[in-house]
């Protein structure tokens, strides 16, 4: 159960503001019947029908040297990169690799913090938003944020409208069109708010053309899509595409890339890394070093201790004969239309080691959110050395030896590092007993203890990862949940992090490892489980996974597809 | 303008200050612009009076007995109607707490008539001279205790499990509840202790003011306009900006006379809103 979320106020004196501004509802659904291709894809059809895209030219894009930071932290370093008239590009990366932060500076709503940003003869960036896109240029986001109370057309509508307003020449598109294109044609009346994921897309990327824009920049617009809607999304972009439009794709599901774009481009720390086709980046080992770890650091995993430790008592498919902690069975979990997790079942023994991975979007933390109570589940149960869970608050489970560092680390910015993991320790502590955590949590992490005083929010990536690990070891946990102990820090940092780890399963604390930079938790896991989309692609002994290949088969969801 | 109306103005700051720590608490803690803070102070008042004419209790010891049953009602409040509004935006959580004040101020009109009233004590008729500084006492007091309950609250806040427990559920309350925090009675218990922090405000307020069904409007107001400038969650600041603008009061009342009293306070709110949005001391502890 969630604690009182107290945000949302998504604008619905906004949707009230924008409701009054001459829409003209009437203009929706008129051409429904017009498309001859209603019901099939617009995209297929030849030449110019009804109810499909003009052609259009796109100017070139053009990035040079854009560098971004926020503060110390760096976002885009030094980027060039090109988009020629036409083309769709994809850009790949984990976590935290300057991938939206680069679309964010193309379309305006961040200024570069050095390069330059040329579209056709224009220099655009450090202009807003709104002016760049009556340049042509369109955003589409993850997240799509409709008005919820008006129709499918009135929100094209507004975003034609808005446009048209402010006297703009290039490219106009009618709403019907946009509409019959978008294959919103039938669902012109509806309200926006009613509609299911993919429709949500759809919407989202027919107010991006409405607007006019013929260079496009979607982000991870196909995100929480599965199956036959996945395929009708790339359909959709497939077509959009053949228009003449160009498109920077942002982009974590394999197979948009794969088949709608030509060229690729690696982003990791805010660097281009690599650039090709879809399969020679795929094929090309610094790119597999970005989301799987270094080589050399999983042929290390692959001769560590983890194994010999584990050796007694295990079948081959790496079910121990411990005790089970926590056992997960068919649970299902999402977040309004869109499914994050589907039939999983995971099981943890007492004092076992297991990771999750998987890539960015698996649901790797929505599983960890379920667990930890912070996210319900819609099918399916949790059990707790043989108590059912499911239903029960996230502070309960918190009491019962489940401890969570969430991703993000989430510690308290300002409580002192002493405070912080005071927090940690258990409700039912005595003085003394908290001072005794106190001081073994001082013990593992050493680092810590001069920091005591220091206020928790001054503190490094590396010390608040500390800290947030320490705050949770504070309360005796039987269970430690880590989500992504490692993104964003230094190498040698993570290796530290991990030493710490192996010292805390000897205390019988058994750990779910969270992690998208696999080879550091596979070489202290008992068992791992991979997740793609959801589901679960593979559960049993980590060796398998070692092997690249097999890894590799897993991560980008080979069995799964198709 | 003489240095008796300065002094008084300030120890009546107190009294502002006092008020508005409760309502700076849940503001600070729920993001909750409690609307129905000033009938919170105002019943005090009546429940006070309550007291008095039917066991005969003076103000003063009728004060426990009124905390509690503030603190019991905002205890109540927040489980049974707050948390639930809340969770639906921070909207609904302000016409709530207005159709409560709404509410308040009719049965309080109501059950008393909407004729103005005060607290008999023999501290409101008393005053000390201190140099050549006539004191009113109950104002010496009220700001003695509202100094007292802001020191307590900082040293609460910063020194305690508990405070910690609380700001640690205000800055992030889901992640306060994977420390096993229940986050949902830690709100309640702080709507608890703002109701009796507005209890004790509204008893003293009784005594050396006096009070009507409206009070709670100008009430509730000063109290925003104290909180804004004194900064959010900002003990220290509230404390401070309470006395500061019992101190313009007096200013202005000796300078242009009574009706400009609140007028005061407002322009103050407006020009450290404009100037320092954060609040004169910036923001706090929680």
């Amino acid at each position: 159960m969630p604690a009182l979320e107290l945000g949302d106020s998504r604008g619905s004196s906004i949707a009230m503001a924008a409701a009054d501004a001459r829409v003209e509802p009437g203009a929706a659904g008129g051409s429904t019947t017009a498309g001859a291709g209603s019901g099939t894809l617009p995209g297929t059809l030849p030449g110019r029908q009804p109810g499909t895209f003009e052609a259009v030219e796109s100017p070139s894009l053009v990035l040079e040297h854009v560098t971004k930071r926020f503060g110390g932290v760096v976002a885009n370093d030094d980027l060039s990169l090109r988009l020629e008239p036409g083309e769709a590009l994809g850009v790949i990366g984990p976590n935290g690799a300057g991938k939206s932060t680069l679309l964010r500076l193309i379309s305006g709503l961040h200024a570069p913090s050095a390069g330059s940003i040329i579209l056709g003869t224009t220099r655009i960036d450090g202009l807003r938003p709104d002016v760049v896109n009556r340049h042509g240029i369109g955003l589409a986001n993850q997240i799509p944020k409709p008005f919820p109370a008006l129709s499918v057309a009135e929100n094209v509508q507004v975003a034609a409208t808005s446009h048209r307003r402010n006297g703009s020449t290039h490219t106009r598109v009618s709403v019907d069109d946009v509409l019959e294109v978008c294959q919103l044609g039938a669902r012109a009346g509806a309200r926006a708010g009613s509609l299911g994921l993919l429709d949500l897309k759809r919407l989202e990327l027919a107010r991006v053309l409405a607007t006019g824009a013929t260079v496009l920049l979607l982000d991870e617009v196909a995100a929480g899509l599965v199956g036959d809607e996945l395929t009708a999304a790339i359909e959709l972009v497939r077509s959009i595409h053949r228009s003449g439009r160009s498109m920077i794709i942002v982009e974590h599901v394999q197979r948009v890339i794969q088949e709608i774009v030509g060229r690729v481009v690696v982003l990791d720390w805010g660097k281009l890394i690599a650039e090709g086709t879809p399969a020679a980046v795929a094929a090309d080992e610094r790119v597999r070093d970005v989301y799987l770890g270094r080589r050399a650091e999983r042929e290390a995993a692959a001769t560590s201790s983890a194994r010999s430790d584990r050796a007694e008592g295990e079948s081959a498919d790496g079910d121990s004969d411990r005790a089970a902690l926590l056992e997960v069975e068919d649970l299902s979990a999402g977040y309004g239309s869109l499914i994050a997790l589907e039939r999983v079942d995971l099981r943890i023994g007492e004092g076992e080691v297991v990771s999750v991975l998987g890539a960015n979007g698996a649901g790797k933390s929505t599983l960890a959110k379920v667990v930890s109570g912070h996210v319900s589940a819609r099918r399916g149960r949790l059990v707790w050395r043989s108590q059912q869970v499911t239903a029960l608050p996230a502070y309960k489970r918190a009491r019962l030896g489940i401890a969570h560092s969430p991703e993000g680390r989430r510690i308290f910015p300002d409580h002192t590092v002493r405070e912080n993991l005071l927090l940690g320790a258990a409700r039912s502590a005595s003085r003394a007993h908290r001072a005794e955590r106190l001081e073994w949590v001082l013990e593992v992490f050493p680092a810590l203890r001069q920091l005591c005083a220091r206020r928790a929010g001054l503190l490094s990536g590396g010390e608040q990862q500390m800290l947030a690990i320490g705050r949770a070891l504070m309360a005796e946990p039987s269970l430690l949940i880590c989500d992504e102990l490692s993104l964003g820090l230094a190498p040698a940092i993570v290796d530290t992090l991990y030493d710490t780890l192996v010292e805390v399963r000897a205390s019988g604390i058994a750990l779910l490892l969270i992690e998208q930079n696999t080879s550091r938790s596979l070489a202290v896991s008992d068992r791992a489980y991979v997740l793609h989309r959801g589901r679960v692609t593979y559960a049993g002994v980590p060796e398998p996974l070692l092997d690249e290949a097999v890894l590799a088969q897993h991560y980008f969801g080979g069995q799964i597809e198709g | 303008m003489n240095a008796t109306t300065l002094v008084n103005g300030v120890l009546e700051g107190g009294l502002y200050a006092l008020v508005a720590l409760g309502l700076s608490l849940v503001f600070g803690v729920l993001r909750l612009i409690n609307l129905a803070h000033g009938v919170l102070v105002v019943g005090a008042a009546y429940a006070a009076l309550e007291l008095f004419d039917l066991l005969h209790l003076g103000p003063f010891v009728a004060l426990p007995i009124v905390i509690v049953v503030a603190a019991l009602f905002g205890y109540v409040l927040q489980r049974v109607m707050l948390t639930n509004l809340l969770l639906k935006g921070p909207e609904s959580g302000i016409v709530g707490t207005f159709a409560l004040a709404v509410l308040g101020e009719a049965a309080f009109a109501a059950a008393f008539t909407s004729n103005g009233v005060s607290l008999q004590s023999s501290l409101a008729t008393t005053s000390v001279k201190v140099g050549g500084v006539t004191l009113e006492l109950v104002l010496v007091v009220a700001c003695a205790i509202a100094i007292a309950c802001a020191g307590g609250l900082q040293f609460g806040l910063k020194r305690t499990r508990a405070g910690s427990v609380l700001r640690a559920a205000a800055k992030d309350p889901s992640t306060a509840e994977l420390m096993g925090i229940n986050v949902r009675l830690v709100f309640a218990l702080t709507v608890a202790l703002a109701a009796a922090l507005a209890a004790v405000g509204g008893v003293l307020y009784g005594v050396s003011t006096g009070f009507a069904p409206t009070s709670d409007t100008s009430l509730l107001l000063i109290a925003v306009a104290v909180v804004v400038v004194g900064g959010v969650g900002n003990v220290t600041g509230t404390l401070v900006a309470g006395l500061a603008m019992g101190l313009a009061q007096a200013v202005s009342v000796s300078l242009f006379g009574g009706g400009y009293a609140d007028f005061t306070i407002y322009v103050l709110f407006f020009v450290v809103l404009i100037a320092r949005p954060k609040g004169l001391f910036g923001q706090g502890a929680f």
